[in-house]
């Protein structure tokens, strides 16, 4: 399947949830379900942060330790920009290191 | 046009996340014109950078299409709530979900009662800076040569980190980080990754559900 492709169907799936919320405003969705719904992509974005993080073939634990880094910056600034910066800086730096 | 403005500080946080797609994109492989096209047809920033975590990996498309459905999940319940206070027609319900995220809909939110016209501005405004920061991203991507012995492959879950710290704000959320970082760890060994992915979002998200649902915690909301 060719690149552009998948990009159509990404884009198809998505727009598919966001008028089905739409479409389906009178609907009511049970509470519990609801809640769940709320943790799912914080489920999802950790397993894709350990999955990319574990799997890198060249220097594996100083990406391990930036992102770490990255993540207390995260927590305390709270601006995406530090976040990605802060962590490649760390990673550079522990690179040259080592 | 008030939602459109309002959303011009958001321009700072959507610029830098386009950028690291852009970046991450071309780090991968991708063609620059998919990578673009795909910022102005998904406008997800979570879908398309696990897009190219997953392309470079080799996943199929299905668990790529899969990943991309439980990621924006949210955006069933925004549309929800959108669409009970603006009860919008057709067309409104088209370009009102267009735009959907999560980011315009808390600010068209904030500026008083939520309309369809600051709902879908502050969504236009978001989508702009989502773009040129795409295009900036492809940009000093093509300008680096081998970006991937310089570690441009650790932007990803570097935006993703961004984005998901914030979301972690009580103890049930941290029991779903720290469920899903176990059942991944132990899927990548055993399945391909987008598999382990897609079997960590299930698992984790539900015990989290199960962490906030259980009496103690519901005796505190």
């Amino acid at each position: 399947m060719t690149t552009l492709a998948i990009v159509l169907l990404m884009a198809a799936s998505v727009f598919a949830i966001r008028i089905s919320g739409f479409v389906a405003a009178r609907a009511t969705i049970p509470p519990g379900w609801e809640r769940a719904l709320g943790y799912v992509p914080i489920a999802t974005l950790t397993a894709l942060v350990v999955a990319s993080v574990t799997n890198r073939s060249e220097q594996m634990s100083i990406g391990i330790v930036a992102a770490m880094i990255a993540a207390a910056i995260s927590w305390r600034v709270r601006k995406t920009w530090a976040c990605i910066v802060g962590g490649m800086l760390t990673y550079w730096l522990l690179a040259l290191a080592f | 046009m008030r939602g459109f403005l309002a959303m011009l500080p958001m321009w700072t946080g959507a610029i830098p996340v386009g950028l690291a797609f852009g970046l991450a994109a071309r780090g991968a492989g991708i063609d620059a014109l998919d990578a673009q096209v795909m910022s102005l047809l998904v406008f997800s920033a979570a879908a398309q950078i696990s897009a190219v975590s997953l392309i470079d990996d080799g996943a199929p498309a299905i668990v790529l299409l899969a990943t991309t459905l439980l990621l924006n999940v949210q955006l069933l319940l925004l549309g929800l709530a959108a669409g009970r206070e603006t009860r919008p027609g057709w067309l409104g319900r088209i370009s009102g979900a267009f735009f959907l995220t999560e980011g315009s809909f808390g600010v068209a939110a904030a500026i008083g009662r939520l309309t369809l016209p600051s709902l879908v501005g502050a969504g236009v405004s978001m989508y702009t800076g989502w773009n040129i920061g795409t295009a900036l991203g492809i940009t000093v991507g093509d300008a680096i040569p081998d970006p991937r012995s310089i570690g441009i492959d650790l932007v990803a879950p570097l935006a993703f980190l961004a984005v998901l710290v914030p979301l972690v704000r009580n103890r049930p959320a941290v029991v779903t980080v720290v469920v899903a970082a176990a059942i991944v760890l132990i899927l990548t060994q055993i399945v391909p990754s987008g598999v382990a992915v897609l079997g960590a979002g299930v698992g984790g998200s539900l015990a989290g559900a199960w962490f906030a649902g259980r009496p103690e915690m519901a005796a505190r909301r």
